[in-house]
C-alpha cells in the first residue's frame, strides 16, 4: 500500500494494459485502476468504439470483462496514468487508450504516459526473441521502478500524442495499406513498427516469387508441424523444432488459445478439408487438450504447393482487415510489403 | 523414459539440449493440471502461457501459482 503515502498517484486515474500490472497497481494501493487489457495483434479492431467493444467481445467468445477502456462506470478523473512497456501489444493498446481518452474530453495535458523500458537480463532467452516481444509487461518491474517511473512522467508532446492516434486510426481502417505503409517505412519517435509489421505480416497469405499462392507464415508452421498422427495443441505448441520456436514466438502475441482455435477453424473449413478433428483425451474445459488434430492430403497440398484460391483457407481477422479474403485479397509479397491481388501497381506500397 | 521432457529443472535441460527446454516440457505438464493453471489472465492468454514466456524470457515469474503449475 505504499501509494497510500502518495495522494497524487493514489488518486489518480491509473490504465493498465494486462491483468498483472492491474494487479500490481492495485496491491500498490491505487484506487482507481482501468484494466485495457486486449490482445488487438489477433482478430478484428474497429473505428468505433462501441462496435469495437462488441466486436472483440464476440471474437473473443469470453464471458469475463477483460477490458474494462470502454466502460461507463470509469470517470477518467485526471491525470490519466497509462503504464505502457514496450511490447507491440502494449503499443497498440496504448494508442487505443490515447484516442478513447480524447474522446471522453480529456486533455493530453492531462494524461502522463508511463513507458517501462525491458530488463537488462545477463541470462541468455531458452529461445530466441523475436523482433516483437510480447511478451512484455510492466509488471515484470519492481515497486520501486514503478515509483521511480512515476515521479519522472510527463505528458507526451501533442505531435507525439496525435502520431499515436493516427496509427490506432490506421490500424482499424479496412484497408490496411496506409498502417503496413508506415510500418515499413516507419515513423519518428515510433521505433516500434517495423517489429509489429514483421509479427503482423506474418498473418496474410503470400505471393511467391514464381507468382504461387502461399498461406500466411503463421498457417505454413501450423499445417508443417501437424502431420497424420493426431497430436493436440499442446503436442503442437512444444513441438520439439525450429518450426515449433516460430510458432511460439507467433503465439506470444496471439495468445495460446488462439492455437486450438485457429485448428478448429481449418477443421471446420469445408472447401480445403485439410485438417481433421476428433475429440481429444480430455474434457472441453481443458481447451488445449480436448481436441486432437491431423493434416489430410489435401492440407499437405496446401502446405507444401500453396493455394489454388484464397478460399481454400479459413479467413482470419487482423484489425480492421481480413487475412484470406476474397473481397479484399491482401498478400505479403517475397519483400515483405503489403499488396492486393490482382491490382496493379497503384494498389502497392 | 519419454526423453528429457522427464527432467524438471530448467537449467539441466538447458545443458542437455538446446531445443529441449524445460519451459516446453513444463507448459506441457502445465497444461494438464487444469482449472487454476489453465484459467485466462487475459483474453486468449491462459496462466501456463504466462508461465512459460517469463520461465523462458528467464524472468521472476509474475504469478506465483507458476510452480504450483510445474514450472521450476
Amino acid at each position: 500500500m505504499i501509494l497510500t503515502r502518495r495522494p497524487a498517484l493514489r488518486d489518480a486515474t491509473h490504465v493498465a494494459l494486462d491483468s498483472a500490472t492491474t494487479e500490481r497497481l492495485l496491491r500498490l494501493g491505487a484506487t482507481r485502476v482501468v484494466r485495457a487489457s486486449d490482445r488487438l495483434l489477433i482478430g478484428p479492431s474497429r473505428r468505433d468504439p462501441s462496435e469495437h467493444a462488441g466486436t472483440r467481445a464476440a471474437w473473443w467468445r469470453s464471458s469475463e470483462t477483460w477490458d474494462r477502456l470502454y466502460s461507463p462506470d470509469v470517470r477518467w478523473q485526471p491525470p490519466v496514468l497509462v503504464w505502457a512497456s514496450r511490447s507491440v501489444h502494449d503499443r497498440i493498446n496504448l494508442w487505443r487508450v490515447l484516442s478513447w481518452v480524447r474522446q471522453v474530453g480529456r486533455s493530453s495535458r492531462d494524461v502522463f504516459i508511463i513507458e517501462l523500458d525491458p530488463i537488462a537480463s545477463s541470462s541468455t532467452p531458452e529461445e530466441p526473441i523475436p523482433p516483437y516481444d510480447c511478451t512484455l509487461s510492466v509488471a515484470d518491474h519492481s515497486d520501486d521502478v514503478l515509483l521511480k517511473q512515476f515521479e519522472t512522467a510527463q505528458p507526451w508532446p501533442i505531435t507525439r500524442y496525435n502520431s499515436a492516434i493516427a496509427l490506432w486510426e490506421r490500424y482499424v481502417d479496412t484497408n490496411p495499406l496506409r498502417f503496413a505503409r508506415s510500418c515499413v517505412r516507419g515513423l519518428r519517435g515510433v521505433p516500434e513498427l517495423g517489429a509489429l509489421w514483421a509479427f503482423l505480416s506474418s498473418l496474410f497469405p503470400r505471393k511467391a516469387p514464381d507468382g504461387a499462392l502461399r498461406l500466411s507464415r503463421l498457417d505454413q508452421l501450423l499445417l508443417g508441424l501437424l502431420s497424420a498422427e493426431w497430436q493436440t495443441p499442446v503436442g503442437v505448441f512444444a513441438h520439439k523444432s525450429e518450426a515449433g520456436v516460430a510458432l511460439r514466438q507467433l503465439l506470444s502475441c496471439t495468445g495460446d488459445l488462439f492455437l486450438p482455435r485457429r485448428l478448429d477453424q481449418w477443421a471446420a473449413h469445408d472447401s480445403s478439408g485439410a485438417v481433421e478433428r476428433v475429440a481429444g483425451p480430455k474434457p472441453p474445459d481443458y481447451p488445449l487438450l480436448s481436441s486432437s488434430y491431423r493434416i489430410t492430403a489435401k492440407g499437405v497440398h496446401l502446405r507444401d504447393s500453396g493455394l489454388d484460391k484464397l478460399a481454400d483457407a479459413p479467413g482470419l481477422p487482423v484489425a480492421g482487415a481480413e487475412a484470406y479474403a476474397t473481397s479484399a485479397p491482401w498478400i505479403v509479397r517475397e519483400d515483405g510489403r503489403l499488396t492486393q491481388l490482382g491490382r496493379g501497381c497503384a494498389q502497392k506500397l | 523414459m519419454k526423453g528429457l521432457g522427464w527432467i524438471h529443472t530448467r537449467n539441466i535441460a538447458v545443458l542437455v539440449c538446446g531445443l529441449l527446454t524445460a519451459c516446453n516440457y513444463d507448459t506441457g505438464e502445465c497444461y494438464v493440471r487444469g482449472e487454476s493453471c489453465i484459467r485466462e489472465i487475459d483474453w486468449g492468454k491462459t496462466l501456463c502461457a504466462d508461465c512459460r514466456d517469463d520461465c523462458q524470457a528467464k524472468r521472476p515469474y509474475k504469478y506465483t501459482e507458476c510452480h504450483q503449475c510445474g514450472f521450476e
